[in-house]
């Protein structure tokens, strides 16, 4: 989640209440705005805001809600767009770009004045729209621009331009090609796959043909905005609509609230539209409001509710306590793209309510609750190996090949039946575990300073692919999901005889069944000294002939290659196979 | 001042020591009639009492034969041997040298040395001289010593000139230091102490000797970390529901209107499993239809079902809870369900963060439930967890709506801490069901690190047995 930095004094005076708002009341409604503080040193406090608020991303944006938090002011912000019949300011989008970046809205702020302070703001809220709203530039970027240094004049044109067009991007002297501007500049590298379309890119030209901007890589050095800056250009460009407007309306409503006025960008051409940047109507009952909340507030204590959140409720007619009905409609601002529904507006009434207001009741029940049959056999389980002095450990499914494969002798084709995820950012967490003793084996070589004997278990799931042959549920699902137990002993005089003794008072004890083994060989375990466990079930269970495990000495060469100098020996079962664990 | 209570191995060794002041271990072991092993643990114990004192006369050496000393044929000295051969006369030169073997030379040395034997006949033969060899020859009494020793005596006990005659020779004896020159003493009262026969059969023991430890038997942490859970959210009227690590993404995303180019999607931060494993049926065509139109309406973009079909190690257990809700929605009265297990996210592993964790799930979905009856949930989750001061705050999640995240007050570090997430299903999410569904969740492992004190959350999975083994909860 994003986080911003905001000066106290700052806020005090951007909310500009009465004398008993102080630092204190701030930090204290910050969180009940949806805000986390994550460090607050007096004068600063480092808040994180959900990537569904971007308007949250400047001082000037927050000071806007506490302002209705706090009662200062409510309803809806101010904020009108001057539009005159004769733009001054007109951009004609080509159809040349229609194929690879069709979209571009803007508008017009003059008569501000820029610090550094507030700059550095614009460039976060900026860079957090590329992010979030943006995806990553690919849905929307911002281009923002010094007005009065379009040498060139309006009206810009939104257009494609081949690779050999050359121009001073921000922060260069010297003017590049478009191609070099790819290869050597940050940006270039980082974006320039958005675009890249046949040799063509999309580019904002004035009226001149000097370039303004390349969206959405970078900007041209000609227009850039310093803290001198008194009228801005913002463009949008992207590959939707609605998400270009909704940033715009964000940029807007903050340009505004810092002191900028604002003038409508004239856009057409390639299906592009003037953006209106008005406000739409959503409706919300306020009996859902209550149901939702627990709460009983009238019509009218949920309207004074969602004007504290800055938003208007419309009345019915008249003035007075009544004027609202059941069904309350809302003007919403075009820079609260968050607000879709009514569910939404229910949200917004609990935080204009207070949400430290709204406190816990008890909860009739008439329900009885239940453990899982599963978690009742696993009990079983745990309480037999803790009886005999073994340790639970767990381990992650998601395992290396060197743990699963390399160190345990595995025959190479069966690496045709690992089950990989894509991309995982550590080689120990790649595949998914087919069984558990090789992580238990690989635990005791972690351990080997410890006292011995040790013995640990686990149980959990491992994962198969689907290939209709295994006896677990049949099912279309590609991946089975079979639970597992698996032992290990390490000491001096561990081998087979206690496995499989441990073995069968674990089966006697949980389920009532015993333990068959018959001689098979497995890459895991010691040549002959190793079998097949057949799970022998208690007298009313149904009969299964089937090995469901492996139970034996561990190959001393496996030892040895995790420097384990006690003998080990375990067992590993199948429970699902086993006809042990219920039917889920 | 109370008399110490002393074990019978002490007293039989306090007893041996009052008749023989000063002892080896071996002597005292055959002394009191124990066994060294019980000797040794007595003598540690009455040490620690300040009963007995042991003094160690590391000057001292044990001495028996080396390599050469023990290869002697019948354990004699080479001279000796040549002496013997001359004894009846002079014998020819290599008959001698046939009988000495490789000893020839040596011993030529010593007894030309010390003038007892010449060489005459031209050279060819050797015969005594008139010097008549002392009885016992250097070195021959430190021999016998030895041997008699039962092959290692004390090098006290020896002459020093004779030993040091056997000493020079290569090889022929070893030195070692006396393990058994320890003297064990009384000390303190014990020299005074009075001990009947009687006691000395008595079963009385130290109980306030420290003891050996005992290798525990036990399920993991984190384990019953989740039995507590799991035990609380029964008693409180759940019902516990689980279902599959892998999932289509159909039910960890779509059906949670998670938009299908939100960040959480990328393979950056999701694990997804290898291509060729899709998925063929998701849920009811109804549902599927739903979701992709209500897709289509929020977020104002196509929605793909291929993408739908993708595989993924589930992110969080609300698809499981979901999942149940919603295919037994026909026949769902009310219901307070409950699901706990593994969630993964491809990050980096750190002390805060783990690719593969637990998470726990509780839904409600009964008639006329509120967020407040959500607080008050969990509020007495916590405090049957043992953590009493809750609070909640607004917070966003893509798929309730209203959301809060309880913060909960850890003494321990002093501080407000962020545990579950909870809110309100988005009635996108249950469209179907009759009532709204109260849902909340998060990390067990944060829960299990505020429990046991542990700061490095990826120790629930190193299995490290000493920390197994001695793991206890820093707050019940």
């Amino acid at each position: 989640m994003p986080v911003v930095s905001l000066s106290y004094e700052r806020l005090l005076r951007l909310v500009s209440g009465p004398g008993d708002i102080t630092r204190g009341v701030i930090s204290e409604r910050l969180p009940h705005l949806g805000l986390d503080i994550e460090s607050d040193d007096g004068d600063t406090v480092r808040i994180e805001y959900s990537p569904n608020r971007p308007d949250y991303a400047t001082d000037v944006g927050v000071s806007l809600a506490l302002q209705g938090m706090l009662g200062v002011k409510r309803g809806l912000v101010p904020f009108d767009v001057e539009k005159s019949p004769v733009p001054s300011c007109e951009v004609r989008v080509s159809q040349a770009v229609s194929g690879v970046r069709p979209v571009l809205t803007g508008v017009v702020a003059r008569g501000g004045a820029l610090d550094d302070h507030l700059l550095r703001q614009l460039v976060t809220l900026q860079e957090d729209l590329h992010f979030g709203l943006g995806r990553n530039r690919r849905k929307v970027a911002i281009g923002l621009h010094d007005l009065s240094k379009i040498e060139g004049g309006f009206p810009l044109v939104y257009t494609a331009v081949p690779a050999d067009h050359e121009f001073a991007p921000l922060g260069e002297q010297a003017e590049m090609t478009v191609a070099q501007i790819m290869r050597h500049t940050k940006a270039g590298r980082a974006y320039g796959s958005l675009v890249a379309d046949g040799g063509a890119f999309p580019a904002i030209l004035d009226d001149g043909g000097n370039t303004v901007s390349l969206p959405p890589i970078i900007n041209s050095d000609m227009t850039a905005v310093t803290p001198d800056t008194t009228d801005i250009l913002v463009d949008v460009t992207g590959t939707s609509r609605h998400a270009a407007e909704s940033v715009l309306a964000v940029m807007s409503v903050t340009l505004h609230a810092a002191g900028f006025g604002l003038e409508a960008l004239s856009v057409a051409g390639g299906g592009n539209r003037t953006p209106p940047l008005e406000p739409r109507a959503v409706r919300v009952s306020v009996d859902r409001v209550n149901e939702v909340l627990g709460l009983d507030m009238s019509p009218g204590d949920v309207a004074s509710c969602l004007e504290r959140c800055r938003l208007q409720p419309q009345p019915l007619q008249g003035k007075g306590p009544h004027r609202y009905g059941k069904i309350i409609s809302c003007t919403v601002p075009a820079y609260r793209q968050d607000i879709m529904s009514e569910v939404d507006l229910i949200e917004e009434a609990a935080l204009g309510h207070g949400t430290w207001r709204i406190e816990p009741v008890p909860l009739p029940s008439g329900t009885f609750g239940n453990r899982s049959a599963v978690s009742r056999a696993m009990h079983g389980i745990d309480t037999a190996m803790i009886g005999m002095g073994y340790v639970e450990a767990l381990n992650s499914s998601l395992t290396s090949a060197h743990i699963l494969y390399e160190v345990t002798n595995r025959p190479v084709p069966e690496r045709d039946g690992m089950i990989a995820t894509v991309g995982s950012k550590s080689s120990e967490h790649a595949i998914l575990r087919d069984s558990l003793l090789p992580g238990l084996i690989e635990n005791l070589s972690r351990n080997i300073h410890e006292e011995y004997p040790q013995r640990l278990y686990e149980t959990g799931t491992i994962f198969l692919r689907n290939h209709g042959a295994a006896p677990s549920a049949p099912t279309s699902a590609p991946v089975l999901e079979v639970t597992h137990v698996a032992a290990i002993t390490a000491h001096k005089d561990s081998g087979f005889s206690e496995a499989k003794s441990v073995l069968r008072s674990m089966l006697g004890a949980a389920f009532g069944a015993d333990v068959g083994t018959a001689p098979a060989p497995h890459h895991m375990f010691a040549d002959g000294r190793c079998a097949g466990v057949i799970v022998e079930p208690a007298a009313d269970g149904p009969a299964r002939a089937v090995t469901t495990g492996y139970i034996g000495e561990i190959d001393p060469a496996i030892l040895s290659s995790y420097r384990i100098r006690a003998p080990v020996s375990g067992f590993e079962l199948s429970l699902s196979d086993s006809s042990l664990l219920p039917e889920q | 001042m109370q008399e110490p209570v002393l074990h019978v191995i002490e007293k039989k060794i306090i007893k041996s020591l009052q008749e023989n002041p000063e002892q080896s271990l071996e002597e005292l072991a055959a002394s009191a009639g124990q066994s060294l092993d019980q000797t040794r643990r007595g003598i540690e114990w009455l040490r620690h009492k300040k009963l007995v004192t042991i003094t160690d006369r590391s000057d001292d050496t044990m001495v028996e034969l080396g390599k050469n000393g023990l290869e002697l044929p019948g354990s004699t000295l080479p001279e000796r041997r040549l002496l013997n051969l001359l004894k009846d006369g002079p014998q020819p030169l290599p008959k001698v040298r046939d009988a000495m073997g490789s000893l020839f030379g040596a011993a030529m040395g010593i007894v030309k040395r010390n003038g007892w034997v010449v060489v005459v006949d031209g050279d060819n033969a050797l015969s005594l001289t008139s010097v008549t060899p002392p009885a016992l020859l250097p070195g021959e009494s430190s021999l016998l010593s030895i041997k008699k020793g039962g092959g290692r005596v004390s090098a006290r006990s020896l002459d020093k000139a004779d030993l040091r005659e056997l000493r020079r020779r290569p090889l022929f004896v070893r030195e070692l230091r006396d393990r058994t020159a320890a003297r064990i003493r009384l000390a303190g009262r014990a020299e005074q102490m009075r001990i009947s026969d009687e006691e000395m059969s008595s079963c009385a023991i130290d109980v306030g000797a420290d003891v050996p430890g005992t290798p525990l038997g036990r399920t993991h942490p984190l384990k019953e970390v989740i039995s507590e859970i799991r035990e609380i959210f029964v008693t409180m009227g759940f019902s516990e529901i689980s279902g599959n690590v892998v999932q289509p993404c159909f039910w960890n995303f779509d059906a949670l209107l998670t938009p299908q180019d939100h960040p959480s999607r990328d393979m950056q931060d999701t694990f997804y499993l290898d291509g060729d494993l899709a998925v063929g049926e998701l849920g009811s065509p109804t549902h599927v239809e739903r979701v992709g139109r209500t897709h289509a309406d929020m977020w104002r973009q196509k929605w793909d079902l291929s993408e739908a079909k993708r595989m993924v190690l589930r992110t969080h257990t609300t698809c499981v809870t979901l999942r149940h809700l919603l295919l037994r929605s026909e026949s769902l009265g009310d219901a307070r369900a409950f699901s706990l297990g593994r969630v993964f996210r491809n990050e980096k592993t750190s002390y805060k963060h783990l690719a593969e964790f637990t998470q726990v799930e509780g839904v409600v979905h009964e008639k006329g439930s509120t967020i407040r009856d959500l607080m008050r949930i969990q509020t007495e989750f916590y405090r049957r967890l043992g953590l009493p001061r809750v609070k909640f705050w607004p917070t966003f999640f893509p798929y309730t709506e209203p959301s809060f995240q309880s913060m909960v007050y850890n003494e321990r570090l002093g501080k407000w801490v962020e545990l579950f997430g909870m809110g309100v299903f988005h009635p996108h999410v249950t469209a179907g069901l009759r009532h709204p569904v109260l849902a909340w969740g998060g990390g067990v492992e944060r829960i299990a690190m505020l429990k046991y004190g542990v700061d490095d959350v990826r120790e629930f999975y190193a299995n490290n047995l000493r920390w197994l083994r001695s793991a206890r909860p820093a707050c019940r």
